[in-house]
């Protein structure tokens, strides 16, 4: 659930920043305006960039426990190939 | 022709009960013990214990086929009308009915192999209910950061994912749901794995992947079990199974599909590097849009404080100043002038007034002697002498009295004296007597 939330927050964020960019190239805003937009388009552009390196890298298993429940475990890549494949 | 159809003379035929026929034309027909029969079925229904009844019939003749459940339970298609079969089994009569009829084991479609018909009947069948259409397909996440993939552990496509992904997936989650891709089991548990993770909603994105095989090899994922299960997930689901060439009913019911595992691996990676590069692009856009506003303003300002346009006021003022300056003047010029004629006009009054003195220094002696004269001549300077004037008062007006007979004897006369007046009785009087000074005196 906080994953997808986190997407949207993201999502949003960027969709705002496109806006500030029509906005600023559309638009013939006062200097101060321009000014507050650029700030505000700074601190998503670095929302923004901070999302993209925020999520741990990792690779996991994961499977449902006897209550159905996400369990993760560490992927060993090195495993054996399935036998069913190949 | 013989007058008789039999002939008489010959052992008449054994009766058969209509038990031991059947039963002996089974026994013949032991030699249909395994045949094939291709035709197109008709007239097809199904128990509810699972067997199939039907038909198989060409231009001209037609035979029962009954295909019993413990048999038919294998098929991967499903018998419909119409479809041209390939039925192979034992024939024997219906001992109940007397009817021919083909026990079937085993069916295939003619033409098309079985799986292939399944693939065709089953995606003909999902298509109808709309698990395809466009609509029903959810937008992958902008940036897929949690990735779930469905695919075997140790299986090819696991390894292809990895290899694209390689160094590259920093802000990348990737958790595996092992399931084994091919097998009586395949199916069911990818079905299960979508629906967990359907539930847990961890991930931003699911990967289902296997890698290349047959038909047969790829069969689990052109179940319905499976097929519903991803139409089923709320997560976007993306299907990579197979090569290129290969489509799987998985692949028609997700919302994308990748042509291989390392393929789909690339649709996540790209989307977060095209997203990496497009908010670059945008930074880079308003930096240079508000820089070039901010430089733009720094320029007119120049240009405004510098020259002509901030200029222009000094100026305005200047010329306003100058014009204000001609105006005073023209004024103080229009005011002189002015006051010049008005002088010139008061100057013309002078003349005449500069002779005003002697005129009246002139009249007043002129008057003063009129006045001498006039008291020379008055009677108050006679009265001042002595002299006295009578007035006759019986007239209506008083009127000096000069003669005598103006009034008679005993009437009243006024008798003016330099002080008062005295009012007198004539006692006498004397007619016609000359005064006592000669005439020229009086008055």
């Amino acid at each position: 659930m906080a994953a997808r939330t986190k997407s949207n927050e993201f999502e949003k964020a960027f969709q705002q920043l496109e806006k500030i960019v029509q906005r600023l190239e559309g638009e013939e805003l006062p200097l101060d305006d321009s000014l507050q937009l650029f700030e505000e388009g700074i601190r998503l552009s670095r929302f923004c960039h901070q999302r993209l390196e925020e999520v741990e890298k990792k690779i996991e298993t994961i499977l449902a426990d006897a209550k159905g429940q996400p369990v993760t475990e560490p992927f060993d890549a090195g495993e054996m190939l399935d036998e069913d494949e190949e | 022709m013989s007058p008789c159809a039999y002939d008489s003379s010959m052992a008449a035929p054994r009766v058969f009960s209509v038990s031991e026929l059947i039963r002996q034309i089974n026994l013949d027909l032991f030699k249909y013990n395994d045949i094939s029969v291709e035709g197109e079925v008709t007239n097809y229904t199904r128990s509810s214990a699972g067997h199939h009844y039907f038909s198989l019939k060409d231009s001209r003749a037609q035979i029962r086929v009954v295909f019993f459940a413990t048999n038919a339970r294998f098929l991967r298609f499903r018998i419909e009308n119409g479809l041209q079969l390939i039925v192979r089994g034992r024939l024997t009569v219906y001992e109940a009915k007397g009817e021919f009829q083909l026990n079937a084991v085993v069916a295939e479609p003619a033409g098309l192999g079985a799986l292939q018909l399944a693939f065709e009947q089953l995606k003909k069948r999902l298509a109808e209910e709309g698990l395809f259409d466009a609509d029903r397909k959810k937008p992958l996440p902008m940036l897929p950061q949690r990735i779930a993939i469905v695919t075997s552990p140790a299986g090819a496509a696991i390894r292809d994912v990895l290899h694209v992904l390689g160094r590259r997936f920093e802000g990348l989650t990737l958790h595996v749901y092992p399931v084994r891709v091919q097998g009586a089991n395949a199916a069911r548990e990818i079905a299960t794995a979508l629906r967990h993770l359907s539930r847990w909603k961890l991930h931003d994105v699911i990967l289902i992947c296997r890698g290349g095989g047959s038909l047969e090899d790829l069969w689990a994922f052109n179940e319905e079990i499976v097929a519903r299960a991803v139409a089923a997930c709320e997560i976007p689901t993306i299907s990579a199974v197979g090569h290129e060439t290969d489509f799987t009913i998985c692949d028609f019911v997700a919302d994308f599909r990748a042509p291989t595992p390392s393929a789909a691996a690339e649709i996540v990676i790209r989307a977060k590097s095209e997203i990496c590069t497009h908010i670059d692009h945008m930074t880079h856009r308003i930096h240079h849009i508000v820089e070039g506003r901010v430089r733009n303003y720094r320029h007119e300002l120049r240009h405004l404080t510098s020259s002509d346009k901030l200029g222009v006021v000094p100026q305005r003022i200047a010329r306003t100043r100058e014009r204000l300056e001609r105006r005073r003047v023209m004024l103080f010029r229009l005011l002189d002038a002015r006051a010049k004629s008005m002088r010139r006009r008061l100057a013309a009054f002078d003349e005449p007034l500069a002779a005003y003195p002697a005129r009246i220094v002139r009249e007043r002696q002129h008057l003063k002697a009129l006045m001498a004269t006039l008291s020379a001549v008055s009677p108050l300077s006679v009265l001042s002498r002595g002299y006295a004037i009578a007035f006759s008062r019986t007239r209506r007006r008083r009127k000096p009295i000069l003669d005598s007979s103006q009034v008679g004897v005993g009437e009243q006369i006024e008798v003016q004296v330099k002080r008062g007046r005295l009012v007198c009785t004539v006692d006498q009087r004397t007619l016609g007597v000359e005064s006592l000074w000669p005439e020229t005196d009086v008055l």
